[in-house]
């Protein structure tokens, strides 16, 4: 069991604290720490050390095989104005919302099933323990011969490297749902919506927010491979491109402007929602 | 039958049984303590009544029609836990409304009256708060308001008042006579305090022996006398010890305060 989650990632899951056990006393702090303004101070000096070091080092090497951050700058600038960067990211954006969501959606429902059936959880353990050991380029290959060289077989193949990692966690968060207030839920004879968005779904939430942070990471790395494999669009397959020309340069601007890009969500989408969501917390 | 009737003929946890030939009538409106010894089956006795526990042989029938369907709980129904069980992620408003949704999808013309409850139980100012943000006994005054909010005819409480400071259980108890005389619901009330039985009942079921079974079905002369430490509990307290001295003594030993009582001579 440990294994499982320990391979699938999920083993940062933080625990749901603030439950019964810690009512009356004092919260717990939630551990995924909330950031203060000297933790955002850190991480923007880390990120210009990491620029400045990159800069003396590709100074000191002096050839192609390393251009300074101004080019790969320049560069992304370039095609910036030429529009090239900014569809193959809108592309790219695309593809790796509709995975996530396809993911997330199929795998919260099946995590908690797993997590709530006994005799689920055993019929599907085995093939779930299997497709998390299955590689993503395999599932991406077997989906574009089966499928064809789809925009739904991208979707599809995404999708599947990602339900695994999500149903693992979710089961996790569905098993450790406080049967004391489930039962405050039907003795009071709470309608079904309402008791999953006011009694279940909060007790998930943290599940649920470190799965979609775990999967917006993997995802898009996901989404690389499968475009350069059999797309001819998106950040994926114009890498590819700069792979035959050699293009390090514009291999680095293309990364960096959508790694920019997942952090820009995750700081403007994922903080805030996990924030809203833990409120009761402060 | 008029009333409340529970009937069980056997209630076991694996090979273990806990409860057999349990046949309790109760009158609407009536105050029903539930005393004895730790372990002995009251709280299941209360989840058998609350639906929430189904797995048994007997019946619990209303004017002799079953109280609920197998696996659901009885409408009407007010149940305070032995931790006040309240959603931390719902403000206090939200939590003592929580009991109301089912009566607001049913009756779009149904206008909430968490407010009016809150009010009644002191906690108008604190309707925004998170639980956690309360003290103990205030978080045990939303799980009354949220009792009281469904106009409850029948109201289930296990231990409601244990861990509180002698003050704060004592303001509970008022409070929880204020609401009954408004409501008037039938209430089963679990207890291991025989005094607190004595203050609030009209009538104390003892459970005891193994498997349990209603071993004594006392009414309880009303006093005027609110205070679990009065002269005049102590007396019926005493009183009934004396009389019932086997049946009892179990009892006392479960029971901090007289222990209390014995050691220092009182």
């Amino acid at each position: 069991m440990s294994s499982i989650r320990h391979r699938a990632g999920a083993g940062d899951v933080p625990r749901a604290s603030g439950r019964l056990e810690t009512q009356a006393g004092a919260p717990t702090r939630w551990l995924g720490s909330r950031p203060s303004q000297r933790g955002w101070l850190w991480r923007g000096a880390s990120l210009i050390g990491l620029a400045v070091a990159w800069e003396i080092a590709a100074r000191i090497v002096g050839s192609n095989m390393l251009p300074t951050p101004v080019a790969v700058l320049a560069a992304m600038y370039r095609d910036t104005r030429s529009g090239q960067l900014p569809l193959a990211l809108g592309i790219t954006m695309a593809r790796v919302v509709a995975a996530f969501v396809v993911a997330m959606s199929i795998g919260t429902v099946i995590g908690f099933m797993m997590g709530r059936s006994r005799k689920l959880n055993l019929l599907l353990d085995g093939p779930l323990v299997l497709a998390l050991n299955i590689p993503a380029l395999v599932i991406t290959i077997l989906c574009y011969l089966w499928l064809g060289l789809t925009e739904v077989a991208v979707i599809v193949a995404v999708a599947l490297n990602k339900i695994p990692v999500v149903v693992v966690t979710v089961r996790e968060g569905s098993r450790a749902i406080d049967a004391r207030l489930l039962a405050v839920a039907q003795v009071y004879r709470v309608p079904r919506t309402v008791r999953l968005w006011r009694v279940i779904l909060p007790q998930l939430y943290p599940y649920l927010i470190a799965s979609a942070r775990n999967g917006l990471a993997l995802i898009w790395k996901i989404v690389l491979v499968a475009e350069l494999l059999g797309r001819s669009n998106g950040v994926g397959f114009e890498l590819s491109v700069f792979f035959q020309y050699f293009d390090i340069t514009s291999i680095l601007a293309y990364t960096l402007a959508f790694a920019a890009l997942v952090m820009i969500i995750e700081a403007g989408v994922m903080r805030p929602l996990e924030k809203r969501a833990m409120r009761w917390r402060e | 039958m008029k009333g409340l009737n529970i009937h069980v003929i056997e209630k076991r946890y694996d090979d273990v049984v806990v409860l057999a030939d349990v046949d309790i009538t109760i009158a609407d409106g009536e105050f029903v303590a539930i005393v004895g010894p730790s372990g002995v089956g009251k709280t299941t006795l209360l989840s058998m009544v609350a639906g929430l526990d189904a797995d048994y042989t007997g019946a619990i029938r209303y004017d002799g029609t079953p109280l609920a369907a197998p696996g659901q709980s009885p409408s009407g129904l007010g149940m305070v836990f032995q931790e006040p069980r309240l959603m931390p992620w719902l403000t206090v408003g939200e939590n003592v409304r929580l009991a109301e949704a089912e009566r607001l999808t049913r009756d779009r013309s149904y206008v909430s009256c968490a407010d009016r409850l809150l009010d009644e139980v002191g906690l108008r100012a604190s309707r925004d708060a998170w639980p956690h943000q309360l003290s103990g006994g205030m978080q045990r005054r939303t799980a009354l308001a949220r009792a009281f909010v469904v106009e409850p005819w029948l109201l289930l409480m296990d231990e409601p008042f244990v861990s509180l400071d002698p003050l704060a259980a004592d303001q509970l108890r008022e409070l929880l006579r204020r609401l009954c005389a408004r409501v008037r619901p039938l209430v089963l009330f679990v207890t291991h305090n025989l005094n607190e039985a004595l203050v609030l009942a009209d009538r104390i079921l003892f459970l005891g022996d193994t498997p349990a079974r209603v071993v004594l079905d006392y009414r309880v002369e009303p006093t005027d006398s609110h205070d679990l430490d009065s002269p005049e509990i102590a007396a019926l307290s005493r009183q009934l010890q004396a009389r019932h001295r086997g049946l009892l003594s179990e009892m006392a030993g479960s029971n901090p305060d007289e222990s209390w009582r014995r050691k220092e001579g009182v």
